[in-house]
């Protein structure tokens, strides 16, 4: 099974099934589900998906992760390729950078517009506009041309010098998009964004940090700065130019994109099955008075047929009954009886039996439970508690229980001891479990937002 | 059951919204052969700044309606915090959402939703989040823009 002893066979993974087979026996399309998605498995490059994915290895993947390093080793970037600009405040309380890297044979789309396509400069003279004085804006302007070193490589910040009375690391606004044969970069915050290292987005651990910055402001002397520069990104970052076609140029078009995504997989919330058996030993009568009532008629809600006397009907524990085939239907993809959603599989016992009434359901989809966890929005689909970039961007929104807010970054199930000490002692730190938990809450090999947060509950409360 | 209970209660479901349609609310299908698609004329409810509007929305059933849920999608733009701002306007709320859809739904009961939203927004489920923002918390400027969109592009006939 190891990618070791594929120095002869090849072996070959299958992204529709996850069916691993050898190359040199089946060919490239998956001899169980005949798919041709499939993917050659390389000892450098493994596409099957890690079993338990941690935060740790998360991290790790990101931070070794550089996703400008072909732009770095690039064999001749010329000069026109890679543009950086950067400003900062007189008073060096406010920094932005931005890079812009346009591949070669595009170099005409940098003149055209903002709209069409964006233009750097057009998006920082926007900013400015805004952020300086209108009579500082032209003085303290500068735009920097350079061809060598990544838009975070060593070169990155060549004014960086001007700065440094400021102290503390500030609050940084991280903007990055990219497009066809364009990538654009900008960052930049109040406060001195040098720290000692002097490199201070070369680690991607902190990049992401910066991307999701705890709510509020990180201290009384800057609060100013944040606010601005966030109008500033929400108001030019409109979400109805931010998108064009496969590149996002906004946090929220980005959201929009993945809950799209996350939309079309919807159904780890909702219950399984029931079992066959259990489906099968639901106890069965012909319809009598009870159910048909005073009018002497009723229908089964799920076919709206109208059954009367003598009809047989499937009963469920919760007393609801439906037409047996009807009823089936349902069963078999949500144990969940279609009106009130109690289930009809025990919570304890015999999973292939129908639960007496006095027992607790397996699933009981209490409407207040589905409420909660339905709460939150499609732009934020799950209540991931470890997200607080919400509440950086909306500070009107209070879509959150006040109780999995006050919740630790990294304190999911599975996540190593010592969240809470992260969470505590850096004020950055919330960020990095922000978009890997949403992407585990999601696709799995994590618990469900729920789940965390019962354990939570439990946890706080001992 | 299956699909064919499925079809004969989407023709029985029809049969209820042309026959005793909701209010402000019509219903046709877009091709008489086809129980699987609908065409639906929404009025913009009068205490809304839709008012005046007539708003064209696609109804689809999946096939393994009532199993599955509807999905709705505004055929005519419209400016509001649940409603997608792109081409697709699709909505996607509530009982509309595959987990927490009901069999014993019925469509007159999404449809009743759907207008019952465009008088009241669900701003906790918006897919339109910047809209929801101003809807919370510069509502003239909201009204003013729906107002404007309605008048631009549900006014028509």
């Amino acid at each position: 099974m190891s990618t070791g002893n594929a120095g002869q066979r090849e072996l070959v993974f299958c992204h529709e099934c996850e069916n691993e087979f050898w190359k040199q026996e089946h060919g490239l399309e998956c001899p169980s589900c005949h798919s041709d998605f499939t993917e050659v498995i390389e000892q450098t490059h493994d596409p099957r998906r890690p079993d338990t994915p941690t935060p740790g290895l998360f991290a790790d993947h990101l931070r070794d992760h550089n996703p400008w390093a072909h732009a770095q080793d690039a064999p001749d970037p010329d000069e026109d390729d890679v543009r950086r600009f950067e400003y900062r405040s007189p008073n060096s309380r406010v920094h932005f950078s931005s890079t812009f890297i346009s591949s070669s044979g595009n170099r005409s789309t940098q003149t055209t517009g903002f709209g069409a396509e964006p233009n750097p400069f057009n998006i920082i003279g926007q900013m400015l506009n805004h952020m300086a004085r209108p009579q500082e804006y032209p003085s303290q302007q500068q735009r920097q041309y350079e061809g060598q070193g990544g838009p975070f490589g060593p070169n990155s910040f060549p004014g960086r010098t001007a700065a440094g009375q400021d102290s503390g690391r500030g609050h940084t606004q991280f903007y990055s998009s990219s497009g066809p044969g364009f990538m654009f970069t900008s960052t930049g915050g109040p406060g001195n964004m040098d720290r000692e290292d002097g490199l201070p987005a070369n680690d991607l651990h902190q990049m992401l940090d910066s991307l999701f910055p705890p709510s509020g402001p990180p201290n009384g002397g800057s609060a100013g700065g944040p606010g601005g520069i966030q109008a500033l990104l929400s108001a030019m970052l409109n979400p109805a130019n931010a998108q064009s076609g496969d590149a996002v140029y906004s946090n929220e078009a980005f959201d929009r994109v993945l809950s799209q995504l996350m939309e079309q997989h919807r159904s780890g919330n909702a219950p399984g099955p029931a079992s066959e058996a259990a489906i099968a030993a639901l106890p069965r009568r012909p319809v009598g008075p009870r159910e048909l009532g005073e009018e002497g008629k009723a229908e089964c809600s799920i076919c709206m047929d109208s059954v009367t006397t003598g009809v047989e009907i499937s009963v469920l524990p919760c007393s609801h009954w439906f037409h047996p085939d009807c009823v089936k239907a349902w069963l078999s993809e949500h144990d969940t009886c279609p009106v009130c959603r109690s289930g009809i599989t025990p919570k304890e016992g015999d999973q292939n039996s129908v639960r007496d009434p006095s027992q607790q359901p397996l699933n009981d989809e209490d409407p207040a439970r589905v409420a909660r966890r339905q709460s939150g929005s499609r732009g934020n689909p799950f209540i991931v508690p470890e997200s607080p970039s919400r509440e950086r961007r909306q500070p009107g929104f209070r879509q959150h229980s006040s109780n999995a807010l006050n919740t630790p970054p990294g304190g999911y199930p599975g996540s190593d001891s010592g969240g809470d000490q992260q969470g505590a002692s850096s004020n950055g730190s919330g960020g990095s479990g922000s978009i890997s938990g949403r992407m585990r809450n999601f696709f799995g090999g994590g618990s469900s937002s729920g789940e965390s947060s019962r354990k939570r509950s439990s946890g706080s409360s001992s | 059951m299956g699909s064919s209970g499925g079809g004969k209660r989407i023709a029985r479901e029809l049969g209820e919204c042309t026959n005793d349609p909701p209010e402000g609310i019509r219903v046709q299908l877009v091709d008489d052969a086809d129980v699987y698609r609908w065409d639906i004329t929404m009025d913009g409810p009068e205490q809304s700044p839709y008012a005046g509007g007539h708003f064209k929305l696609q109804l689809r059933l999946p096939t393994e309606y009532p199993f599955k849920p509807p999905t709705i999608n505004f055929a005519t733009k419209i400016y509001h915090p649940n409603v997608s701002n792109d081409d697709k306007g699709s909505m996607c709320l509530g009982m509309l959402r595959s987990d927490q859809w009901k069999p014993p739904n019925k469509i007159v009961a999404v449809l009743n939703m759907v207008r019952n939203i465009l008088i009241e927004p669900n701003i906790d489920d918006a897919v339109e989040t910047g809209v929801a923002e101003q809807y919370k918390n510069a509502r003239d400027e909201f009204v003013k823009t729906a107002r404007e969109w309605t008048a631009k592009y549900a006014s028509g006939k």
